[in-house]
C-alpha cells in the first residue's frame, strides 16, 4: 500500500471517530503527508484535524544497549484527549 | 595585512534557510530579530494569537555575518505546523465566528505550504518552545523529515528565559546529533551563538 493510500485509509477511519493504532508506525514522511491531507479535510465543524502520537521518538537511550521498541503510531480525531502509555 | 584579512574572511554564497516549527514557537519573532539585526527591517507580524503567520514570507539577500564569516542569506519564515486547527481558539482571542473560521481556513493552507517548503530549503532552523511540556509531536515530524531529506538544521530551543535551560533535555530527545542552541528570540539571549551556528552550516 502506498503512503498516500495508507494516509487516506487512516483519515477515513479517523474522520468517522475512530482511534487508529498502526503497528510499525508511520514514518516521518507519512506523518507529514497525513498532516497535509488532514488540513485539506478540516471542515471547521465536525472534523478539526488529528492528534498523532508515535512512540520511540522520545527514547534517549543510545548505542548498542538501546532498547528496541516496537514502533507504534496512534492517530485520533483532534477532539480526543490522547494519553498514551508505553510499556 | 590585507592578505591576512582576506584569508580570514570566509565568504559563502547564497544560503536559503527556513525557520520551521510548531505554532507559537517564536519563528516570526526570530525571523524579525534576524531581519532587524542585518537588514534593519522585520519580516512579518508576531503575535500571541495562533497562526498569525499563514503564508510563507521571505527576506532575500541579507548580508549576514558572525565573527569572520559572511553569508548571503535568504530567510524563509513559515506558518506554524499543526495536525489540527480549531477556530474556537481564535474566538478566545476576540475574533467573531466568521473571522475565526476565515483565519482557520487560511491557517490550514499555511500548514500545507510550510510542509511543502521543506523541499525548497538549503538549511533549517527548527524552533522549539522549550517552555512547553510535553514537547509537541510535530517537532519530531519536522526534524525527521529534514533528516530524511538530508537538510542540515539547527534546533533553537526558544523561550529559554521562561522555560529554563531545557537544551540538554531537548538535545537528548531530538536525537542528539543536531546542534541545539538555547535562545530567547524575544530578548536576545543566545542569539550570537545561533548566528555563529548559521555560519557553520
Amino acid at each position: 500500500m502506498s503512503s498516500g493510500d495508507k494516509c487516506d485509509l487512516v483519515l477515513n477511519r479517523v474522520r468517522s471517530g475512530r482511534i487508529i493504532v498502526i503497528e510499525g508506525g508511520l514514518n516521518c514522511s507519512e506523518e507529514a503527508l497525513l498532516i497535509q491531507k488532514s488540513m485539506s479535510e478540516i471542515d471547521h465543524e465536525k472534523f478539526l484535524g488529528v492528534e498523532i502520537f508515535t512512540n520511540g521518538t522520545h527514547s534517549n537511550e543510545k548505542g548498542i544497549f538501546r532498547k528496541t521498541e516496537k514502533k507504534v503510531t496512534v492517530i485520533a480525531p483532534a477532539s480526543t484527549e490522547l494519553a498514551v502509555r508505553t510499556f | 595585512m590585507f592578505l591576512e584579512k582576506l584569508l580570514k574572511r570566509k565568504k559563502v554564497s547564497n544560503l536559503t534557510i527556513g525557520i520551521l516549527g510548531e505554532v507559537n514557537a517564536g519563528k516570526t519573532t526570530l525571523a524579525n530579530r534576524i531581519g532587524m539585526d542585518f537588514a534593519g527591517k522585520e519580516i512579518g507580524t508576531a503575535s500571541p494569537i495562533p497562526h498569525e503567520t499563514r503564508e510563507i514570507t521571505r527576506m532575500d539577500n541579507i548580508n549576514f555575518s558572525a565573527g569572520s564569516s559572511e553569508l548571503n542569506l535568504n530567510i524563509v519564515d513559515t506558518p506554524g505546523i499543526a495536525a489540527s486547527i480549531d477556530h474556537n481558539e481564535f474566538i478566545k482571542h476576540g475574533m467573531t465566528r466568521k473571522q475565526s473560521i476565515d483565519r482557520a481556513k487560511e491557517a490550514t493552507k499555511g500548514v500545507i505550504k510550510a510542509i511543502q517548503s521543506l523541499n525548497t530549503l538549503d538549511a533549517a532552523i527548527v524552533v522549539i518552545d522549550s517552555a512547553r511540556s510535553p514537547f509537541d509531536q510535530v517537532n519530531w515530524t519536522i526534524i525527521g523529515n529534514l533528516q530524511e531529506k538530508k537538510i542540515p538544521m539547527i534546533v533553537a530551543a526558544n523561550k529559554s528565559d521562561i522555560g529554563g535551560d531545557n537544551s540538554k533535555l531537548i538535545e537528548d530527545l531530538f536525537d542528539g546529533s543536531n546542534k541545539v542552541i538555547p535562545i530567547s528570540a524575544l530578548n536576545g539571549d543566545g542569539i550570537p551563538g545561533l548566528y555563529k551556528a548559521i555560519t557553520e552550516i
